[in-house]
């Protein structure tokens, strides 16, 4: 994270990594409110590219409608 | 409230077994719920004071001259800010000689574009940067969907933009964001000789 001041100087302010990164991934933030949870025994390999999971969408389709 | 065993059933739809827990009735389930909301609600406290706690840590003077090439021509620190107070840099790792980005950091990085213009309310600007160039970065961007399926609006910076500082830039002497991969941990550092700091996460 990075802040500037009223005379244009920029300053780092915070950095985090690994499980410090958890709260920005809203997918498992989702998965962790539902009864299975992240359940990663049953779907190792997680995550991939989008594109690389078996039921993929190609992302030549634009939100579903096959149409790039 | 003391919850029976999973039940482990057959769920003959999807040839899957599912772990059943207690079906019971919605005042029970009610009070299931906020037994567990009793539980919930010191944990948002906690959270609530380390959020507080993060935004009063102090700063470090950025007084290096760093450089980025993105889509629109090279651009300084100043100018990724896009002219707002607060600038996010999300590390996106990707080797120069990778043919793609990091799959846990692209898994990350799909969660840049939805907030955007929400950050932008904020007068906060994110931007991702890699090491690898410009047009390794674009055409990953495009393979993602990221900014070529038109439901994405396109920033002037955009998700995977390559804000990699360029190696001319370097020779010159001028410094850039360099992101090590010790540990698989990026960490934020300059190239000074008194050597590179680390910030451990906790």
């Amino acid at each position: 994270m990075f802040r500037t001041n009223d005379t244009g100087e920029i300053f780092h302010t915070y950095s985090t990594y690994a499980r410090g990164l958890d709260v920005l991934l809203g997918a498992n933030a989702y998965l962790d409110l539902t009864p299975d949870g992240r359940n990663d025994k049953a779907y190792p390999d997680f995550p991939r590219r989008h594109d690389e999971y078996p039921d993929a969408v190609k992302s030549a389709a634009c939100c579903g409608s096959g149409k790039p | 409230m003391r919850m029976p065993d999973i039940v482990t059933q057959q769920n003959t739809q999807q040839g899957k077994e599912t772990n059943m827990r207690p079906v019971v009735s919605r005042d029970e389930w009610l009070a299931a719920r906020r037994a567990l909301l009793v539980k919930e609600k010191p944990t948002c406290a906690r959270a609530t004071s380390w959020r507080q706690e993060r935004r009063t840590l102090p700063w470090v003077k950025i007084d290096k001259a760093y450089a980025f090439d993105t889509p629109t021509g090279q651009m300084t620190l100043a100018e990724l800010f896009s002219g707002k107070g607060q600038l996010i840099v999300h590390h996106l790792m990707f080797a120069p000689e990778w043919g793609a980005g990091c799959p846990g950091c692209s898994f990350s990085a799909e969660h840049i574009d939805g907030p955007r213009p929400h950050l932008a309310q904020k007068d906060t600007a994110i931007v991702a940067i890699s090491r690898a160039p410009l047009d390794k970065i674009i055409a990953y961007r495009k393979r993602m969907g990221w900014t070529s399926t038109g439901c994405l609006r396109t920033a002037p910076i955009s998700t995977t933009t390559s804000a990699w500082p360029s190696r001319g830039a370097t020779r010159q002497g001028t410094h850039r964001l360099q992101f090590r991969d010790d540990r698989r941990r990026p960490a934020l550092s300059d190239r000074g000789p008194a050597g590179r700091q680390r910030v451990p996460h906790q």
